[in-house]
């Protein structure tokens, strides 16, 4: 293995259920040390891609390794999987879990743990079936940084979590990442993949729409705003030029999404007199939205 | 795996001894009131006798009911812990094993409350020089020590791949009563009395029949003398049986269980 070899690197993923394609030719290549943000809406594959990169469900074709080399259990030493939804035994309580990880890891750090513990406020005596949803999602996060790990996997690891806790969510992956591990995740806060995340990746109905790393989108992309006095006029011959990716229009507003600095549709919207035109950055919840071809509810989308 | 099913199994045997012991109140306190005491010190009867294999019988049908509740513990993984249990450094086959491993200790531990609990009774009212050993009581120790197994088992290879599986245990006890009694019934014609007894061989309660008969004192356990082809079995390939059921039925379950998707 090279420094160069990616942590994790899934080729050409493929996974059906039935006639469902849930996951279509993905590729996706994590370099190591990287905090990756894997976003998309409800169904566009990313708890199924975690399931088949885990080898918790079995891919239909296209294969996924860790380091160079494929799956094995011994990798689960140093690697951590939060799932979507933690069902996590109801019996025990939170001491007896933590128990069963040190019992089955031999990287736990009791001290950790119980730093952790005290960081999300868990009660260790009480028994996880009384716990909250967000406590039951504080609990296996708890288990997961227990070992540290080289590589970790969480799926939408905020959710149920009161914004403070969030927050440490947040900074543990952020040290886990400064301390060398890889980290893989989803969120459907977009604020929280964007204050994380150096690389993000963008799945919509089971295929790979966008990838790269955050800050080289957003210099990439970038939105023309104008405003009209009057009712925005169409747009539609700029619908045909090849840096454009969507219009929208909203009353006297109308925003272009456009690849590159936008300097030549800012001087063709220009040319037909708004009030005001500007350039602005995009940020990755609109790059989000674009990708997946979402526009807000008050526009109309003309591409 | 080791410590969680352990916990189970400990829990789980608490409450089985919580039953024996409540159930030793129960007896003794009826035959306290009833006067039953003064009965059973004072037996007529030369024919009485307890065979020890009706004892080994009796816990080992008690055992069967202690081991619905762990037969389906690859399904309780099934429903939603999958991604808990599968991502441990430890390869699937190996954490099934383990988790037989514990099973099988609280099978015996379950079975050695229950064998207590008879020397209990038999102690208590002072019936223990009726208690007679025949020759082949090491072979119906073993052959009642495996019908939990092969029972264990089977119930493992039922539920693997469903979640849960409570329902499933129940229907298999249904499932198993329903067999042996189409399989012994004299009412059902052939070819169908034949294919019913066939069919009973992949029962694991048909092979614990025990029947035992001094004079006018008769002792039934599981079924008794039923006329199946099962029950025609000598006791030592009862054994082996038994033995091949769990081995089927272990292998059935495991397989499963490795192809199962979270």
């Amino acid at each position: 293995m090279t420094e160069s070899t990616p942590a994790i690197s899934i080729d050409r993923l493929t996974k059906r259920y039935g006639q469902t394609l849930a996951v279509a030719g993905l590729s996706l290549a994590i370099p190591q040390g990287s905090i990756f943000g894997l976003l998309g809406t409800n169904g566009a594959g990313k708890t199924t891609t975690f399931k088949c990169m885990l080898g918790l469900a079995r891919p239909t074709s296209g294969s996924t390794s860790f380091e160079g080399s494929p799956l094995t259990p011994p990798l689960f030493e140093r690697l951590s999987y939060v799932p979507e939804k933690c069902a996590l035994y109801e019996w025990m309580t939170g001491a007896q879990l933590l128990e069963m990880q040190r019992r089955s890891f031999r990287r736990y750090d009791e001290k950790r743990a119980n730093d952790l513990m005290d960081l999300f406020a868990l009660d260790r005596k009480k028994k996880l079936g009384k716990y909250s949803k967000g406590q039951q999602t504080a609990m296996a996060l708890v288990l997961a940084f227990s070992i540290h790990p080289e590589i970790l996997v969480l799926d939408e690891p905020a959710a149920g979590l009161d914004p403070v806790h969030q927050r440490h969510v947040l900074d543990l992956m952020i040290g886990e990442s400064a301390g060398g591990a890889t980290v893989v995740f989803s969120s459907h806060q977009i604020g929280q993949v964007e204050r994380a995340a150096e690389r993000v990746a963008i799945m919509h109905r089971g295929t790979l729409r966008l990838a790269g790393e955050v800050e080289q989108l957003k210099s990439d992309l970038k939105v023309v705003e104008a405003t009209f006095d009057d009712e925005a006029p169409s747009l539609n011959g700029l619908s045909t030029e090849p840096s454009v990716g969507q219009i929208q229009r909203a009353g006297r507003l109308v925003r272009i999404y456009v690849k590159g600095n936008g300097d030549e549709i800012a001087r063709k919207i220009g040319d037909m007199r708004p009030r005001s035109v500007r350039i602005l950055d995009q940020n990755l919840e609109d790059i989000f939205l674009t990708t997946v071809g979402s526009p807000s509810p008050a526009a109309v989308s003309e591409r | 795996m080791r410590y969680t099913q352990t916990l189970r199994i400990l829990n789980g045997l608490k409450w089985f001894s919580v039953v024996a012991v409540a159930f030793y109140a129960v007896v003794v306190g009826i035959a306290a009131l009833t006067g039953f005491f003064g009965h059973v010190q004072h037996i007529t009867d030369k024919n009485f006798n307890i065979p020890l294999p009706a004892l080994f019988a009796l816990a080992s049908l008690v055992t069967c009911f202690f081991v619905t509740r762990f037969g389906r513990t690859l399904a309780l993984e099934n429903d939603e812990h999958l991604p808990l249990v599968w991502t441990r450094p430890s390869s699937r086959s190996r954490t099934a094993l383990t988790v037989l491993g514990v099973d099988a200790l609280g099978i015996l531990a379950a079975f050695a409350i229950w064998m207590v609990l008879a020397f209990a009774l038999v102690a208590t009212f002072r019936v223990s020089q009726y208690v007679i050993v025949p020759g082949d009581a090491f072979v119906q120790l073993l052959r009642y020590l495996a019908l939990p197994f092969a029972f264990y088992a089977v119930l493992m290879a039922l539920t693997a791949s469903v979640e849960g599986g409570g329902a499933m245990c129940g229907w298999a006890w249904v499932g198993a009563i329903f067999l042996t009694v189409l399989a012994a019934s004299p009412f059902i014609p052939n070819p169908w009395h034949a294919v019913f007894n066939f069919i009973d061989f992949i029962n694991p309660l048909a092979y614990g029949s025990f029947h035992s008969q001094t004079g006018s004192d008769t002792i039934n356990v599981i079924g008794g003398p039923t006329p199946t082809y099962v029950a025609g079995l000598t006791p030592a390939m009862d054994v082996v049986g038994l033995t091949i059921l769990f081995a089927i039925g272990l292998a059935a379950g495991l397989i499963q269980w490795r192809r199962l998707e979270a």
